[in-house]
């Protein structure tokens, strides 16, 4: 079911660029460190989800004492887990893909091809930010009537926006590092034309 | 029916464009809904609700198992139990390979790491045994999804929570359909190698080869031990699968915490290893959110009832749709990854399916398997192209040793599609 850590072609592993000069400047600042302290928090995250849920079992099974709180917290836990992991997979490039086009392209000259790929790359970071942005604001609005609502969860009687908060985070993370995903490709494109005009005068 | 067109003309553009399933799921859904005039609204409410389940959380646990049993490296004790048990059957080495193959796919959940865990360890013997370097390559490849049909597996759960169906019954539901794809496996590596090798002539002693078994089976007791825990707590009906999960990742922490106990960085390594399941998972589980916007759009626009209502035009005869059925998703699993294909197929496949009068839990043993041939059908072949990367060979000259295997695969998944009692009785007998 993980066929992503190998790398097989249909489904893309993208080539992660998390640090060097390509990350310079304020986004490109703010694009790293956002994806470390995410990744961080993530981890975290992750472990006391796991072993919130193993002490669950324990206390219902083994102590006879059922936690109340327990099954609601690793099921809030899990929705935040879900959508920082996928502002860190958006910074990565380790969101799943179809990878149908560089298997079309394979037989074009690598420049060439660099060239497509980065144009495509373009284009649907172009996509992403309208949808995201419209997503983050979907997102917003919501919250903003939950907090009117002031509805406080079943179990352990927490403000929703706690929980819910989750979805506006992840769609604001995501939308970021595409951001910054286009500002260096767009760079890079006009790097690349500098350095092709500077070949042909020199040529 | 147009707007179902739409919505998947629109996703798998979007697919083209290398935008990830997940986002280009809901952007479909996004544009179908402002044309329908849905309201979308329902984005932030449903995204957060459909993760909000606790079934779903034992897509995290398994996956945090499965990394951790894997980097407990015990593919070689699991081959080597194996090998202790069939050595003596003339081609045992396929045999093996297609056994071990099982046992680590149940243990890891991920067919991608099975094929690329034995076939690692696996290759350079069957090289040794005299079997052709292109045979043992479609060998392993085909061998590496076994372990998916047997529980626990992340493809599983899925598809059980998108049918409303319980987890434990759609697991136990493809047990059948690994077992017969694993025993046309071994009996055709038989007929193809087997049969030529010259008979054991060392003389069976009773005693020596149970004592063999046991020597071995105590090395390897570690990894059988998990999924018998996970076994014994779902179908004994201790514990939810959920909870088994969580079980199944204390036991992995224990085996890792033992297997790394004299390497150095064993904390770092520990906290990398789980830093990548948590973005593994998310990367799997925020398609999950986006799908199920898309579910509720098919089920607000009636598509179910209308592509019923489509089908019954045609036929009514439920032999056929199923052969329909099988057909397109064997397509679609050549071009998709699994988890996807069950999100897009499920929500409106199952309707149709059940007012044909077909169970539910019988379809998704028919959609499992379907899609998991698919990892081994080019063009997009995950398990052929890790398998290719092992037998250091390229694709093309894997395809006709392959193709050997579909002939046990094809007749199978017919088995499978048109004898429900295959995949029900178990589901009868252990978990209602």
């Amino acid at each position: 079911m993980d066929q992503r850590e190998i790398g097989a072609p249909g489904v893309s592993v993208g080539a992660v660029d998390s640090t060097g000069e390509r990350r310079s400047g304020i986004v490109g600042r703010a694009d790293l460190w956002l994806e470390r302290i995410g990744s961080t928090i993530l981890t975290s995250l992750f472990l006391v989800m796991t072993a919130v849920g193993f002490i669950q079992v324990v206390c219902r099974y083994f102590l006879e004492f059922p936690l109340y709180w327990s099954e609601e917290l690793i099921r809030y836990l899990f929705v935040w887990i879900t959508f920082l992991g996928a502002g860190v997979a958006t910074a990565q490039n380790l969101h799943i893909e179809i990878d149908i086009l560089s298997t079309i392209l394979a037989k074009k000259p690598p420049k060439r091809r660099e060239r497509i790929d980065r144009t495509f790359r373009i284009i649907s970071a172009f996509l992403l930010l309208i949808f995201l942005g419209y997503y983050a604001y979907l997102a917003g609005d919501f919250l903003w009537k939950i907090h009117h609502l002031k509805q406080t969860s079943t179990a352990m009687e927490v403000n929703m926006l706690w929980p819910m908060s989750a979805i506006l985070v992840g769609g604001l993370l995501m939308f970021f590092h595409y951001l910054a995903r286009i500002i260096r490709d767009l760079k890079a494109n006009s790097d690349v034309d500098a350095g092709g005009l500077k070949e042909r005068r020199e040529g | 029916m147009s707007w179902l067109l739409l919505w998947i003309l629109l996703f798998f553009s979007f697919c083209f464009l290398r935008i990830p399933i997940a986002l280009g799921m809901g952007m479909a859904a996004a544009i179908v809904m402002a044309f329908t005039a849905i309201p979308h609204g329902l984005f932030p409410s449903v995204s957060f609700a459909s993760l909000d389940q606790f079934p779903f959380l034992a897509i995290p646990f398994f996956l945090y198992s499965g990394d951790l049993m894997v980097r407990g490296k015990i593919s070689e004790v699991l081959l080597g139990f194996t090998e202790s048990i069939v050595g003596r059957i003339r081609g045992s080495l396929g045999a093996t390979v297609v056994i071990g193959s099982m046992l680590f796919g149940t243990i890891s959940g991920s067919s991608v790491a099975t094929v690329s865990a034995i076939g690692t360890v696996a290759m350079p013997e069957l090289l040794r045994g005299g079997y052709d370097r292109r045979y043992a390559t479609a060998l392993i490849s085909a061998s590496g999804f076994l372990g998916i049909l047997i529980p626990p597996s992340v493809p599983g759960i899925i598809y059980a929570i998108t049918a409303g169906l319980s987890v434990a019954d759609v697991w136990i539901s493809t047990v059948g359909a690994g077992f017969l794809v694993g025993g046309g496996y071994i009996l055709l590596n038989y007929l193809i190698y087997g049969r030529r090798l010259p008979r054991n002539r060392v003389p069976f002693v009773g005693s020596e080869y149970m004592r063999g078994i046991g020597r071995k089976f105590r090395e390897a007791i570690w990894g059988i031990l998990m999924p018998l825990i996970i076994f014994g707590g779902v179908y004994g009906g201790i514990c939810t699968p959920t909870e088994a999960g969580a079980v199944a990742v204390a036991y992995g922490v224990v085996i890792v915490a033992i297997g790394l106990r004299n390497e150095p960085n064993r904390l770092k390594n520990f906290l990398g290893l789980t830093r990548k399941t948590a973005i593994n998972n998310a990367a799997i589980c925020i398609i999950l959110a986006f799908a199920m916007v898309s579910g509720r759009m098919i089920v607000v626009l009636r598509i179910p009832e209308n592509l019923t209502a489509f089908i019954t035009q045609y036929t009514t005869s439920p032999v056929v749709f199923l052969l329909i059925v099988n057909g397109l998703l064997l397509i679609l699993g050549c071009i998709m990854e699994t988890n996807t294909s069950i999100l897009i197929t499920a929500p409106i496949l199952v309707p149709v399916a059940k007012s044909f009068g077909i169970d539910p839990v019988h379809f998704g043993a028919v959609l499992l398997l379907n899609l998991e041939i698919g990892m081994i059908t080019p063009p997009f072949a995950a398990n052929l192209f890790v398998g290719c990367r092992i037998g250091n060979i390229s694709m093309d000259q894997v395809i006709r040793p392959l193709l050997s295997f579909f002939v046990v695969l094809i007749p199978v998944l017919m088995i499978i599609t048109y004898v429900p009692s295959i995949s029900l009785f178990l589901v009868h007998l252990l978990a209602r």
